[in-house]
């Protein structure tokens, strides 16, 4: 057992050795691996960070009634108590005319004088917001549909509809990262293949003669697996340094966009799971690319 | 290890029939020659009995194995107890000489204190003990030549087969080499070398079989 370690890491170092002693064409092949693991994982830190933006939305989903112009106070109230009464209501906010009308009056900056010509011209409304576990699209809309019912009730607006096209297209671009990952990994897979197997053809002369003194396949394959991985592993770091940079390019810029709109949001590189994960899957491909680009030569 | 066939054929893909119902016995510790003219089917047999090429027809066994049905994952280790040499000392070019004599040590998982103390051993034996980090590039044919031989007899196999090892060398240094062969064969080495280097295999009284047209036609 110890020797066979020994011997596996002496391939190792001997395929290391090998990769150093041509540092350009290894780079070269290294990078080309690290850009196309890059994407993806810009891809994922990008989505990670829509999550971020989305989930307090999704939690925020609020149902604004607006009453009919000749509601009555009273009947407005008592309408306000009768739906917080229902089980899927967590809270109702009454806001009535006046209410409303001094708050938008403080945002839009409005005078008295203009407050005075134009009279109010707000209904009475009432923010419903539903419990949380009847947030999902289908029951907001039951609940939506329940509550026009009361004749009170002019007109329903639902703050859900952008949040909803959002998570939507949230969706689309989580699914277009994974096919554009499958596609990536296959071009990774891809490019390591033809990286050992052009090495195989150069080695040629080396595995007949290993073959013909009695070597197994798993004694000819050992290099270059080492050599494939090591690929992986090189191609994982570079893509980890082309995320980080990015990551450190914009930092800056998506920092100040994000104090226009009073937001303590923060641009974040791979954190440490991501990056062994990427690590792992890229000398996966790495093991399997030269595996099989030793096992078409082994078997031609 | 003694060698066996019987009735062994072999045709090639393109329907040339190399070897014709060859029938031979190698005895453990015995010195042989194969010899023929070109395409006698020389290169052929020892080819079968390494396991490279397969029969057609018969049987062959090698020690304990028989090689005609032998699983290909096997081959390997049949391969470890034969010393093969061919007629290009076959080194690799980017290592130097100890790396190159070491080789079938390294595959058949030794220590390197193992592997130290042979090389350094089968230097001697070959009278190379300064070359050992020289590249087999700055070496003379003959030079290579023995480091293919140490190479191949490193494993101390059983069985030692040659095909025209001599062929690129002047007649002094296939003398040396005969000479080579022959302390291996005192140790109880079998060995068949293919030749066609009449000259040099009647100095040396062993027994020889001639192919003509893939059969074996003389045995004494």
């Amino acid at each position: 057992m110890h020797r066979w370690l020994t011997w596996q890491v002496q391939a190792a170092l001997n395929s290391l050795g090998k990769l150093i002693r041509s540092p350009f064409v290894t780079l070269m092949t290294c990078s080309v691996i690290g850009v196309a693991l890059a994407l993806p994982a810009l891809f994922f830190v990008a989505l990670q960070h829509a999550d971020v933006i989305h989930d307090p939305l999704q939690q925020s989903v609020q149902l604004t009634l607006y009453l009919k112009k000749n509601t009555t106070d009273v009947a407005a109230m008592s309408l306000a108590h009768e739906i917080e009464k229902r089980t899927d209501v967590k809270t109702v906010q009454p806001i009535s005319p006046t209410a409303g009308y001094k708050e938008l009056q403080q945002q839009m900056g409005l005078d008295d004088a203009t407050t005075k010509l134009l009279g109010n011209p707000l209904p009475w409304a009432i923010i419903v917001t539903p419990a949380a576990n009847y947030q999902n699209p289908a029951e907001l809309n039951q609940l939506s549909q329940s509550l026009k019912q009361f004749q009170s009730v002019d007109s329903i607006q639902l703050d859900r509809i952008w949040a909803e096209q959002m998570a939507t297209l949230i969706r689309l671009a989580h699914r277009i990262t994974e096919a554009l990952s499958v596609l990536l990994a296959a071009a990774v897979l891809l490019i390591i293949n033809n990286s050992i197997r052009s090495a195989t053809e150069h080695h040629q002369e080396e595995i007949k003669l290993i073959q013909l003194i009695g070597g197994t396949p798993g004694f000819i394959r050992r290099p270059f697996l080492y050599t494939g991985i090591i690929y992986g592993v090189a191609g994982a770091v570079i893509a980890w340094l082309l995320v980080t940079l990015f990551v450190f390019v914009l930092q800056e810029p998506i920092q100040h966009l994000a104090s226009l709109y009073d937001s303590d949001f923060h641009l974040h590189g791979m954190n440490m799971s991501q990056f062994l994960i990427l690590l792992l899957v890229s000398s996966g491909l790495g093991f399997l690319g030269s595996f099989l680009a030793v096992a078409r030569k082994l078997s031609g | 290890m003694n060698i066996t066939l019987r009735h062994v054929s072999k045709r090639y893909p393109n329907g040339y029939l190399a070897l014709d119902n060859v029938n031979f016995e190698l005895t453990a510790g015995e010195f042989a020659f194969l010899t023929g003219h070109s395409g006698a089917g020389k290169s052929t047999l020892l080819k079968l009995i390494a396991g490279i090429e397969f029969a057609n027809q018969g049987q062959i066994r090698v020690g304990n194995y028989d090689v005609t049905t032998l699983k290909s994952r096997h081959i390997p280790f049949l391969r470890r107890q034969i010393g093969i040499i061919l007629q290009t000392p076959n080194l690799l070019m980017d290592r130097p000489v100890f790396d190159n004599i070491a080789l079938p040590m390294v595959i058949a998982n030794a220590s390197y204190r193992e592997i130290q103390s042979r090389v350094r051993a089968m230097l001697a034996k070959v009278d190379l003990q300064h070359k050992e980090k020289c590249y087999p590039y700055e070496l003379s044919t003959g030079e290579q030549q023995r480091v293919s031989i140490a190479r191949a007899i490193i494993n101390k196999p059983s069985l030692l087969l040659a095909d025209e090892p001599t062929g690129n060398l002047d007649p002094k240094l296939a003398a040396e080499m005969m000479h080579l062969f022959q302390q291996f064969n005192d140790l109880g080495m079998s060995i068949l070398i293919a030749s066609h280097d009449l000259a040099l295999i009647n100095q040396c009284h062993h027994r020889i079989l001639t192919l003509t047209q893939g059969t074996v036609c003389t045995d004494g």
